[in-house]
């Protein structure tokens, strides 16, 4: 039967199609036969999972949560919901179609690439980093006037009073996505809630590369003791010392009193 | 000689009744405002008993008053480096449940109530919180001995009683209690001033009264643990301390101050005394056993061609000699010496004097049926209230200035008895009167001036002569009188 199904897709789907939304829309989440990187690596997706439920899920993976075993597994699994995508059912398609072929090893898939790279072993550079800081803060606006990072994410610990809370917090973001998948993102920004901000405003290459470099060393920086942090540990110790050099200040003789004591 | 002067009060506490309209007075004119519900600047407790705050007498909680160390004296609270360490931290403050949290009713609970079979009542609700509370403590919570077992009995002035004798005194035969009402004592070496970071409290030196400038004050509340009779207290909405000002915008109008005005007992009487400044810090730094001699000492006999002298050469008025010399508080402490101050021990040479209470004497069960003991004019040792007690709270554990006092009381007593009843016998008379040390004309001057005295002879107020203090009086017509238009409030 899946067989059968698998045949009639072939026929209305294009390979090619498939292919060209797969880099614009999942290649920054998925790869197929290059390894986890934010969501499941695809490779023989086809084959293990059913065809419908593979349409269905695609196209609109929010029913799923809470309510489909494998699913829930997944967002166990990579602590991540898939966004919906807003696709076509011949787009949905051709998709499946494109995992399909890929995954038979039919076609040449492109060369293996590393997908995580080490943050330390990129070379520290102030200049790009703190490029990186002020495009994600707002504090240099994108060429084409897209919305800063901030306005919808934050960075934990790095910023005092917090971002935005409307995305998720991107701290994790190099280690989830990797340099490339970092990139690909904020190219063809794959994520529905972005489109419609971005679909004019595209970030420019050299853009996406400063704020990709600024995520990548948020792990190493952060490790880095924040000042501010440490002041308010201080400042919240030398409170607890005259709490502790009075600890003895008067609570109040008459209740204790009542209770019998002195 | 350093004659200065000093208004002072003498309370008669076997006259007081326990009525509280001194404080509901004071508290009507001085402190009905909000952040200072509840200060009540004269208060009455009864004794024994905790008081108000709650074990206020207890100086190894609150560290007020005056501490002697290898002949330094140094406020119990801190010197000037714990001071300032301790500037934002005043750790010896009673808390608002030692004095009680202020109170008012939801009266509309009543109001609004819809027809029900019970009466409605109104829930009392916190003054400083607004929500509701269950009251649990009042200025005058324990008056007439009640909660006996929680507050009478951890009086702290019973300390030096044997626990027999304890039990003794809270038989239902032998129970005792007096009122003790108080006012601060605008003592003449006072610690609240002493300890004041901001030295925002003085004493004035035209009359003694001790002040707190509300422009002045910070909030640091040091006097109030400083001062060891608990009689500063912090006002929550202005930020400020206030204390008892012991009414001088009356006192200088030559009027009696309100509490002593309104007092039922008649028992308050004020007047002046002059006191030689010079003999201040050796009067403070005697032994405990001398204070109350040493602060006696002090003062001055107003009848003295010296002590005039002095008073002359610094330009005083003559007419406040005259004053001096009529004053009820100088013939009570200094003549008669049957007044003592409270709490000597404090050493803040307090210039409120205290005449001890009378206490009935105690009595003996015979046969199931209660006698009184042998003599009713009995001897100081058979009062209920032992005198170990009396003297933990005026004679710095000095018995036998408290037996004393008690005799010359006695033969008053004896000596009118003599007279008006006639049952009593000459010799009998002579031998009271030889031991209170007192004659005849004495006795009955101190009859009058206990019982039936006028309010001319209670309050002898000396001109304040404010007007002679301004060089030209034309400038400042129309301006005195308002002192600082600036309401009191937190400014920092
Ligand atoms: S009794 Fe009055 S003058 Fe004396 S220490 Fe207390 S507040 Fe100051
Ligand atoms: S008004 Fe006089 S008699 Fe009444 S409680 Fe006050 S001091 Fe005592």
């Amino acid at each position: 039967m899946q067989i059968l199904i698998l045949a009639v897709l072939i026929t209305i789907g294009s390979f090619e199609k498939g292919k060209e939304i797969f880099v614009k829309k999942c290649s920054a989440c998925h790869t197929i036969g290059e390894g986890k990187r934010v969501g499941p690596d695809l490779m023989g997706i086809t084959e293990i999972r059913n065809i419908e439920w593979l349409k269905k899920f695609i196209n609109k993976p929010s029913d799923f949560f809470g309510k489909d075993k494998i699913a829930d597994s997944l967002l166990k699994e990579y602590a991540i919901k898939m966004p919906d995508q807003n696709l076509e059912e011949e787009e949905i398609l051709s998709i499946i179609e494109y995992l399909n072929t890929a995954s038979k090893g039919e076609m040449k898939v492109e060369e293996k690439k590393e997908v995580k790279i080490s943050p330390e072993e990129i070379p520290f550079d102030k200049e790009k980093y703190e490029r990186g800081e002020m495009l994600f803060k707002g504090e240099i606006i994108f060429k084409n006037k897209g919305l800063p990072c901030i306005s919808c994410h934050s960075i934990k610990n790095l910023f005092t009073f917090g971002g935005g809370k409307l995305g998720p917090d991107l701290s994790l973001s190099f280690k989830n996505y990797g340099e490339e998948g970092l990139k690909l993102a904020l190219k063809d920004i794959p994520f529905p809630t972005m489109v419609p901000v971005y679909k004019n405003k595209p970030l420019l290459e050299e853009e996406i590369d400063a704020i990709t470099y600024f995520l990548s060393k948020l792990e190493t920086k952060n490790k880095e003791k924040n000042p501010f942090t440490f002041a308010i540990i201080l400042a919240f110790l030398i409170f607890l010392i005259p709490l502790f050099i009075f600890r003895n200040r008067s609570k109040g003789v008459r209740k204790n009193l009542l209770k019998g004591g002195k | 000689m350093d004659v200065r002067i000093q208004i002072s009060m003498v309370f008669h506490l076997d006259k007081c009744i326990g009525c509280h309209t001194c404080s509901i007075s004071c508290k009507n004119v001085w402190t009905d405002r909000k952040g200072a519900e509840y200060m009540w600047w004269n208060n009455v407790e009864t004794k024994p008993g905790t008081g108000y705050p709650t074990l206020w007498e207890d100086q190894e909680k609150y560290k007020g008053g005056w501490e002697k160390k290898d002949s330094v004296l140094k406020p119990k609270l801190q010197g000037k480096l714990k001071g300032l360490l301790n500037i934002f931290y005043n750790p010896f403050l009673p808390t608002i449940d030692d004095y009680y949290e202020p109170w008012t009713y939801r009266y509309s609970d009543l109001f609004d109530s819809p027809p029900m079979d019970d009466q409605p009542s109104a829930r009392p609700i916190s003054l400083i919180t607004g929500k509701t509370i269950d009251v649990e403590s009042g200025p005058n919570w324990d008056d007439d001995l009640s909660g006996t077992p929680f507050y009478a009995k951890n009086d702290p002035n019973l300390k030096n009683l044997t626990e027999e004798e304890k039990n003794i005194i809270f038989e239902m035969e032998n129970i005792f209690h007096f009122y003790l009402p108080r006012i601060c004592n605008h003592c003449l070496n006072p610690t609240c001033v002493a300890v004041c970071p901001s030295g925002a409290i003085y004493k004035r030196g035209e009359d003694g009264i001790v002040l707190v400038s509300q422009d002045k004050c910070r909030g640091w509340r040091m006097c109030v643990s400083g001062c060891p009779y608990k009689k500063v207290y912090y006002n929550y909405e202005t930020g400020k301390s206030e204390k008892c000002i012991l009414c001088y915008p009356r006192v200088e109008t030559g009027q009696a101050p309100m509490c002593f005005h309104s007092c039922v007992g008649r028992i308050r009487y004020m007047g002046v005394l002059l006191y030689d400044a010079e003999k201040i810090e050796s009067a403070i730094k005697s032994e405990d056993k001398d204070i109350v001699k040493s602060q006696l000492d002090l003062i001055l006999d107003p009848f003295d061609n010296k002590v005039i002298e002095n008073l002359k050469k610094k330009g005083i008025k003559e007419e406040i000699i005259e004053y001096a010399q009529n004053s009820p508080v100088y013939k009570f402490v200094k003549k008669f010496k049957i007044a003592l101050p409270l709490h000597p021990e404090f050493r803040t040479l307090p210039m409120l004097f205290y005449v001890p209470p009378l206490l009935p004497v105690k009595a003996k069960k015979e046969n199931c049926k209660l006698r009184l003991l042998e003599s009713f004019f009995s001897e100081p040792e058979n009062f209920r209230a032992p005198i170990k007690y009396l003297a933990s709270l005026f004679s710095a554990g000095d018995e036998n200035l408290i037996k004393d006092v008690y005799k010359r009381l006695i033969a008053v007593r004896i000596f009118k008895r003599w007279k008006e009843v006639g049952d009593l016998k000459d010799e009998e008379k002579d031998k009271y009167l030889k031991e209170a040390g007192l004659d005849e004309k004495e006795l009955e001057e101190i009859f009058e001036l206990t019982s039936i005295a006028s309010i001319e002879k209670r309050f002898v107020i000396p001109p304040s002569g404010r007007e002679e203090m301004i060089d030209d009086v034309y400038k400042f017509k129309g301006e005195t009188g308002f002192g600082y238009k600036r309401k009191p409030e937190r400014r920092w």
